[in-house]
């Protein structure tokens, strides 16, 4: 029998593009269709595709022949906050940049990290100990997940969340939750470098994005370095946007 | 054949009591050694296999032993050094001060046939049953060793435990004997080593008291002594370290057939002021809000569970104004002169096989809440409702017999026998029943909601004057999907506020919750940090909060004493002192993975405890578990000492700076 014929650059791209993903650019997928170590036969198409969302996720959008020439971004005057209301008249492709949970005071969240940091969380008065779990490392994703805490994480909070988002020009700008929309978070319930697809439609209001479920797909996805940062950089973010003690 | 049983409860008042009960009051009084020991004679018909027998009713004080380390690490502090405690032979004895009581057991032990343990129904109880047992076998091999099963001394239920009694439940004896091993051990080796190592440094510190009562300062370490304190340092550095930060709201009112009706914002609050800014543009663009729910449905306030001790001494510290220990004092003595069941227990409800009903009827005469009762009698009975906790061996606190108002009692005690009762009735009638309706209307992209109760039926309120339930103003109608244009609607500017420092109730809640301590022993631990100077107690002051409903009503004409009129709340909030705050900080600063101060190891010991009552482990495995960890921790600390003489220098010497 002969081999299926190897998949073509376009197979793959619509493959992408109908699982919800932005249309890459053909020099980021052809590294992937003309793999130098499958050496005899072509892997199917399947496998490629998920190789491919995979190395798509963890991209940073904004350097060159990650997405597509022809990829939407904001229009110019987008964080305008003249405009009193807008909506965006193309689908945009984004990665979160930062995240902030409006419904919880700085303080709060300070201290959730400094419990954290001691390995302590509380259910209702109780005071847990937190076994460490070992740091997510994507090269040991065969790692089990910790069983020895008995105690389950306190359930992350449901915002709502405020978040900066990127287009692959570089340009950023802020979104509101104003609808709960599902896998949206701090880390790391939702990573920094997560992909985004803002909907054709979606409200602009004052320079801020409103999202709701219908106008937003939350794609998933991390940008390792950047996620890294946030997180170390976060509690001391968080300290200085404290207001000055007056007394 | 008839013989000689001797019986043997835990204190005079139980012993007096039980022997008035079984004799109908025909009893001889003879003295013993001891002033406060009488040992009673009577007859009394045990039933089989016992029948009519020769009773000497008599008791101890509390525990007869007292564990003590060998000569060789008894008195110098510091040689052998406090390791050494870990594993140095201690000594279980009779204490000193109890010798005549064990004579005066062993005496009455002659010639007897059986031994009837009378001790209080609960570990230390069964242990203390144990004591006697061992020094009864010392003058009688044959003796016939039983223990009385009961949790209140009312006649009625005292007789049926003498004519049933059980055997002594090893299990529990082994629990306490591990505890009381485990508690001396790790008790002399931190107190001893804290005090000999910091004493230099307490400056002025390091002597307690003035005058002739002036002491060396020790620096007592207790594994739940500890925790106690850390909850209470941890909530002092909460409040003084917090930062206010502002927030944003948005509230919206309408006024409509004469009621301005308030809707509350569905985010309540929100911590950026732009977004704010921008949903509140919205609102006011929208101009017209709609009606999106409107729910009208009955509700209920149920009414509350069935009496534990911590729920007790919670309601003690914020309804009556009295301390944790004070309620438990007062009702200890309630119940030794037969007026309430038990007041150690962790049950929240009550055996189908009670009859609670009788216990209501009993209540009838009494001029406060006699007619409550009647009712409850006449047909308004509802069975409680069951909480989760049952330890098994004691009910629910709840009056035994009815007390007058004007009995021959303590204000305290009165006080403490009314919430009892009060309780009670109101565990026996029926949940408060009110209408609610709830309107949710969506402006611009927000959803506000209001909110409106009509109370119905009070029902158990009627009884329990420390909750409160009121009608909120009627809300107007509002129908689905209507329209209408909002009176107003204020964007508003608010600011975070610090937590209280932490209160009694609070603190025995997080103690409860985190396994520190028993019922049984909570208001001990929680007066023993104020003892050692580590914390101070003061009355909390302005409208915290804590005192949740508590004026009002008829709750108030219950409430004279006390003398905290000025604007306290009656509750009091607990402030660790330098010291407190010097002693938990530098052990957390030492960065244990499992902090002395912190209530991890003092729970899992609990748990162990647990486990041996349940068979699940022995005491020997409890011992050699809980005496390696505790002694990790003490090498570990030793070798950090110094974080923990920074944290004196800077606490203690230079008060906090």
């Amino acid at each position: 029998m002969m081999n299926p014929p190897s998949p073509t650059l376009a197979q793959l791209t619509h493959a992408l593009t109908s699982s919800g993903l932005p249309t890459p650019a053909p020099s980021f997928l052809s590294p992937i269709l003309n793999s130098p170590n499958t050496s005899q036969r072509t892997p199917p198409l399947t496998s490629l595709v998920a190789t491919a969302r995979l190395r798509l996720l963890q991209s940073d959008i904004t350097h060159p022949g990650i997405l597509a020439s022809t990829t939407a971004t904001f229009p110019r005057n987008i964080s305008a906050a003249t405009v009193v209301s807008a909506s965006l008249s193309a689908d945009i492709p984004c990665q979160v940049l930062g995240v902030e949970d409006l419904s919880l005071s700085r303080w709060d969240v300070i201290c959730a990290l400094e419990s954290e940091r001691k390995g302590e969380t509380t259910k209702g008065r109780e005071v847990i100990r937190v076994l460490p779990t070992p740091p997510e490392d994507s090269t040991q994703a065969t790692q089990s997940p910790p069983t020895t805490s008995s105690s389950p994480a306190p359930s992350p909070s449901l915002g709502p969340f405020k978040i900066l988002l990127q287009d692959a020009a570089g340009q950023r700008v802020y979104a509101f939750e104003l609808r709960r929309v599902e896998k949206l978070g701090c880390p790391p319930v939702m990573n920094i470098g997560c992909k985004v697809v803002l909907r054709r439609g979606a409200k602009v209001a004052r320079g801020v994005v409103l999202l709701e479920p219908a106008t937003v797909v939350v794609l998933g996805g991390k940008m390792e370095g950047e996620d890294r940062k946030w997180r170390e950089g976060r509690e001391e973010r968080l300290r200085g946007g404290l207001p000055g003690r007056e007394d | 054949m008839p013989g000689k049983i001797l019986c043997v409860a835990e204190k005079p008042s139980i012993s007096k009591a039980v022997a008035g009960h079984l004799s109908g009051n025909q009893f001889t009084t003879s003295n013993t050694r001891v002033g406060y020991i009488k040992n009673y004679g009577f007859t009394f018909n045990f039933g089989p296999p016992w029948n009519d027998c020769q009773v000497v009713m008599t008791c101890v004080s509390g525990h007869l032993t007292d564990a003590q380390f060998d000569s060789e690490h008894d008195g110098n502090w510091e040689s052998p050094p406090p390791l050494a405690l870990f594993g140095a032979p201690v000594e279980v004895k009779v204490g000193k001060k109890k010798l005549d009581i064990a004579n005066n057991i062993q005496q009455q032990a002659c010639g007897a046939r059986a031994l009837f343990i009378w001790t209080d129904c609960d570990r230390e109880g069964e242990h203390i049953g144990n004591e006697v047992r061992n020094e009864a076998l010392k003058t009688n091999r044959q003796l016939v060793v039983k223990r009385a099963r009961f949790s209140n001394i009312e006649r009625a239920h005292v007789i049926q435990a003498a004519k049933n009694p059980i055997d002594l439940d090893e299990r529990q004896i082994q629990a306490v004997q591990a505890r009381i091993e485990l508690d001396i051990r790790i008790g002399f080796a931190f107190t001893r080593w804290l005090t000999i190592t910091l004493r230099p440094l307490l400056g002025n510190f390091a002597t307690a008291g003035t005058g002739d009562n002036e002491k060396k300062r020790i620096l007592s370490y207790g594994s739940c002594q500890f925790p106690t304190l850390g909850f209470v340092v941890d909530r002092y550095f909460r409040v003084k370290n917090f930062v206010p930060e502002p927030f944003w709201t948005i509230k919206v009112t309408h006024a409509r057939d004469d009621v301005i009706v308030n809707f509350s914002w569905k985010r309540a609050r929100l911590f950026d002021r732009a977004v704010v800014t921008i949903l509140f543009e919205r609102c006011i663009a929208a101009k017209l809000a709609s009606v999106t729910k409107v729910q009208e449905k009955p509700t209920k306030k149920w009414k509350p569970l069935p009496l534990t001790t911590v729920e007790l001494q919670k309601n003690a510290a914020r309804f009556l104004r009295m301390t944790s220990q004070d309620a438990m004092n007062h009702a200890e003595h309630l119940y030794q002169q037969g007026f309430i069941s038990y007041p150690r227990t962790e049950t929240d409800r009550f055996d189908k096989g009670m009859n609670l009903r009788a216990l209501v009827e009993k209540q009838m005469p009494d001029t406060r809440w006699g007619p409550f009762a009647q009712n409850l009698v006449n047909g308004g009975f509802q069975w409680p409702r069951e909480g989760r906790n049952d330890d098994k061996a004691h009910p629910p606190i709840h009056p035994v017999v009815h007390v007058a108002a004007n009995a021959a009692l303590s204000d305290g005690e009165k006080r403490v026998y009314e919430f009892v009762t009060r309780r009670f009735l109101a565990c026996c009638s029926e949940d408060a029943k009110g209408q609610a309706t709830d309107v949710e209307i969506l402006y611009g992209d927000e959803y506000f909601t209001a909110h409106g109760l009509v109370v119905i039926e009070r029902n158990y309120l009627d009884a329990y004057p420390y909750e409160n339930w009121n009608s909120s103003q009627t809300l107007p109608r509002f129908t689905v999907g209507e329209r209408f244009e909002p009176t107003e609607a204020m964007m508003n500017e608010g600011k975070t506020t610090a937590p209280d420092y932490l209160t009694e109730p609070d603190l025995l809640a997080l103690m409860d919750a985190n396994g520190i301590g028993t019922d049984a022993t909570m208001a001990e631990h929680i007066s023993k940090i104020q003892e050692r100077d580590y914390c101070r107690a003061r009355p909390k002051t302005g409208g915290g909060g804590a005192g949740r409903g508590a004026r009002g009503g008829r709750g108030a004409q219950a409430e004279r004493g006390g003398g905290g009129r000025g604007g306290t709340t009656g509750v009091q909030e607990f402030i660790p002192t330098f010291l407190g705050v010097a002693l938990i900080q530098g052990f957390e600063n030492m960065g244990f993975e499992i902090s002395l101060s912190k209530p991890f190891l003092r729970k899992e010991m609990e748990l162990r405890m647990k486990d041996i009552c349940d068979g699940r482990i022995t005491k020997d495995d409890m011992l050699r578990q809980s005496i390696g960890q505790y002694k990790n921790v003490f090498l570990e600390s030793g070798q950090k000492l110094d974080v923990l003489k920074t944290a004196f220098r800077r606490y203690v010497l230079n008060g906090g700076v």
